[in-house]
């Protein structure tokens, strides 16, 4: 192997990688807050590219200007989401997974109603390439990397050293006893979903300049993101960063040495195996 | 008041004689035409549905112009045996999966009683085929042609045109007139890559050219980085990327020329706007579209303008549309021929038509030098190259000779 051909696939895992903390990064957060897995998740990660879409292409605005925009509009619809459909149901964890189910086939399927058949395009905000030892990578791609361990940090330190990150850790730890020190578990899970929501978007938003928006590309998102927190830890954000970079790294070396099928296999078999001897995954904890 | 009273009676029976006959007429009419149901198997929903509703939007503009009549069909509805009969167009969701599209062929079939499904994608329909075989329903699949289910023991199966075989005329034109010798070939992980692939591997046999990569690659993929870079490091002078669905391909071309890749490619079936929006008109260069008529025909210009006014341009998915046209005319003209509905004998007369393409004529089924059954229409076919920004027709009315 060649050294320009190593540092190309280093480079490819990182880009993959980060691509992945970034889909899963919403899913696990309001998995360790909430004890939800929120299929729809994908749903809100399409919605966010069709918003950016709409904002850039369509309205001809600036990407800049978009990203708060498009992180408060589809955080804002998490949060009705949370409000008209999960709270009444709460408590019923088996509801909540085929509520999510459902709400992500629904929106894809309105999807293809609304937005059209044809897939969208984003102009790149960043257009160029980066040449590094013989490697190539967009800058588009770049920027999704250092947006992506910006988003990851801020969130780890906005739980770990913020008021309100303590309050949703209460929330998470005991409801029952975070609500008799004055916490709204009402306001937690709306604050919840507004952020995992908004981290959907914030993917969308990202990706959408690299790939390509469709309805329905949000079922593969989520299923990834599964694959991420599983491997991670459910609800462990290090973890979830760890999981996307050891799978984005299998993925690169595995499809650029054996095939891009037998890699997929390799990875679920990893998985499988890997959680079958812990299976907390990586750096998750045993949850009652 | 006597004669008030006789007025009175005579205008009800006055009236009451021509309602009578208002309704008597209304009921010959609808009673002589017949409405028939055809069924459709397609992919509504899932990754696969931009393909799955376009054709589906296709085949009822079609099947509206038979029973209205228009420029294409230019009577209302077909006559067996002196009765009218009009379609009725009833698809069922596949979602891309096998056990799905067995129920829609069991509920076509068993229920709706249907003698004809158009279906997409050769591994729905290879599910179901045993079904629709047995039963003598007549399935024109949209799918890559593959000899399992293409051949003489499946006689009620037909292939839509030749796109996915149009290797035999590629590869061979491609010696001859380019310096191109090295290969890559890659294909979505699915029927229908697998086949195209097969297609692929078959045109490159007629020839000298070499194959140095031949892969598949999971259909949802859209991170293509690491396995472009598989394909770059080595050094092909064509990549082939024939039925790539249209989202996918425009970001393989994106991301190969972003690593540096400045060679052709293959492309079937393009959406033009969506390569140029997606992957931009500059990195399209030297690509290599089939087919592309850089002059559409009268009847594709008909299909893409009633299409676009119905549905959108936003819901307009490119040249694959014109595909799912002509066969709901082939089969409505061989049912008229045949004077019956019986499926075998529309079967034996539609392999003998001589058909009206949208491609253009002459058309007609051949392929018994390939399959070993006349299950798939040849027509004109061209193929078209990016040159400094223009579309160039370099292949001009060819025939898939190999298939005959």
């Amino acid at each position: 192997m060649e050294l320009h051909e190593l540092v190309q696939n280093v480079v490819n895992a990182i880009s993959i990688g980060s691509i992945y903390a970034l889909l899963a990064l919403g899913l696990t957060l309001l998995f360790s807050i909430m004890d939800i897995l929120f299929f729809a998740h994908g749903a809100m990660y399409m919605l966010g590219a069709y918003a950016t879409y709409y904002f850039c292409t369509k309205f001809g605005w600036n990407y800049f200007v978009a990203i708060p925009l498009v992180i408060l509009l589809i955080g804002t619809f998490g949060t009705l989401i949370e409000k008209g459909l999960f709270r009444p149901i709460r408590n019923d964890h088996v509801a909540i997974i085929f509520l999510g189910i459902a709400l992500n086939w629904f929106l894809e399927s309105a999807g293809f109603i609304v937005f059209g058949l044809r897939p969208k395009p984003v102009a790149s905000a960043f257009p160029g390439k980066l040449q590094f030892l013989g490697s190539t990578i967009s800058w588009e791609r770049a920027v999704v990397v250092i947006i992506g361990m910006i988003a990851v940090f801020s969130l780890y330190f906005f739980l770990m050293r913020s008021r309100l990150g303590l309050g949703l850790r209460a929330f998470a730890e005991d409801p029952e006893a975070a609500e008799l020190q004055g916490i709204s578990n009402d306001h937690v899970c709306s604050l919840g979903f507004f952020i995992g929501c908004g981290l959907a978007a914030l993917a969308g938003l990202l990706v959408a300049p690299i790939f390509i928006i469709t309805p329905a590309m949000g079922s593969h998102a989520v299923l990834i993101s599964l694959l991420v927190i599983g491997l991670g830890g459910l609800g462990s954000i290090p973890g979830a960063l760890l999981s996307a970079f050891i799978i984005g790294s299998i993925e690169s070396f595995g499809t650029a040495y054996l095939g891009a099928n037998i890699t997929w296999g390799l990875i679920f078999i990893f998985v499988v195996v890997f959680l079958t001897i812990r299976p907390t995954g990586i750096l998750g904890v045993e949850r009652e | 008041m006597k004669m008030q009273r006789g007025s009175y009676f005579r205008r009800i029976i006055w009236v009451g004689i021509v309602v009578g006959l208002v309704l008597i007429s209304a009921g010959a009419y609808c009673g002589d035409v017949t409405e028939v149901e055809i069924g459709g198997i397609t992919s509504l929903s899932g990754v696969a549905a931009p393909w799955g509703i376009g054709m589906n939007n296709v085949w009822q503009l079609a099947i509206d112009e038979i029973n209205n009549g228009g420029k294409w069909w230019k009577k209302k509805g077909f006559t067996v045996n002196g009765k009218k009969y009009n379609w009725k167009l009833k698809t069922y969701d596949h979602a891309f999966d096998a056990g799905k599209a067995v129920s829609a062929a069991n509920r076509l079939i068993n229920r709706d009683r249907v003698k004809i499904i158009f279906a997409f994608d050769g591994g729905m329909i290879k599910a179901f085929q045993p079904i629709s075989e047995k039963a003598k329903v007549i399935t024109v699949a949209y799918a890559s042609p593959g000899k399992d289910y293409i051949n003489p023991k499946n006689f009620y199966t037909w292939m839509y045109g030749i796109d996915c075989m149009a290797a035999v005329i590629f590869y061979p034109w491609l010696e001859k007139n380019t310096d191109i010798r090295r290969i890559a070939i890659l294909e979505p992980d699915h029927w229908t890559g697998h086949t195209t692939e097969a297609a692929s591997r078959f045109g490159i046999s007629k020839t000298k050219l070499e194959i140095v990569f031949d892969d598949f690659f999971p259909a949802d993929m859209t991170d293509f980085y690491p396995i472009l870079t598989r394909i770059i490091q080595k050094k092909p002078d064509l990549i082939d990327i024939g039925n790539v669905d249209p989202a996918a391909r425009a970001l393989i071309v994106k991301q190969a020329r972003e690593l540096g890749f400045k060679g052709p490619m293959y492309i079937i079936t393009p959406d033009i706007a969506n390569l140029k929006s997606v992957a931009g008109w500059e990195n399209c260069e030297k690509l290599y579209f089939a087919p592309y008529d850089t002059q559409l025909t009268e009847g594709q210009k008909y299909v893409k303008d009633m299409y676009v006014k119905r549905f959108g341009e936003e819901n307009w998915i490119g040249a694959i549309s014109y595909i799912f046209w002509d066969y709901a005319f082939w089969l409505s003209e061989a049912i008229e021929k045949a004077g019956t509905f019986d499926t075998t004998t529309v079967c034996n007369v539609l392999e003998k038509m001589k058909l009206k393409s949208i491609y253009g004529e002459p058309a007609y089924f051949a392929g018994k030098g390939y399959y070993g059954i006349n299950r798939m229409p040849l027509y004109p076919y061209n193929i078209s190259q990016v040159q400094n920004g223009k579309l160039v027709q370099v292949i001009s009315g060819a025939y898939a000779t190999y298939l005959k």
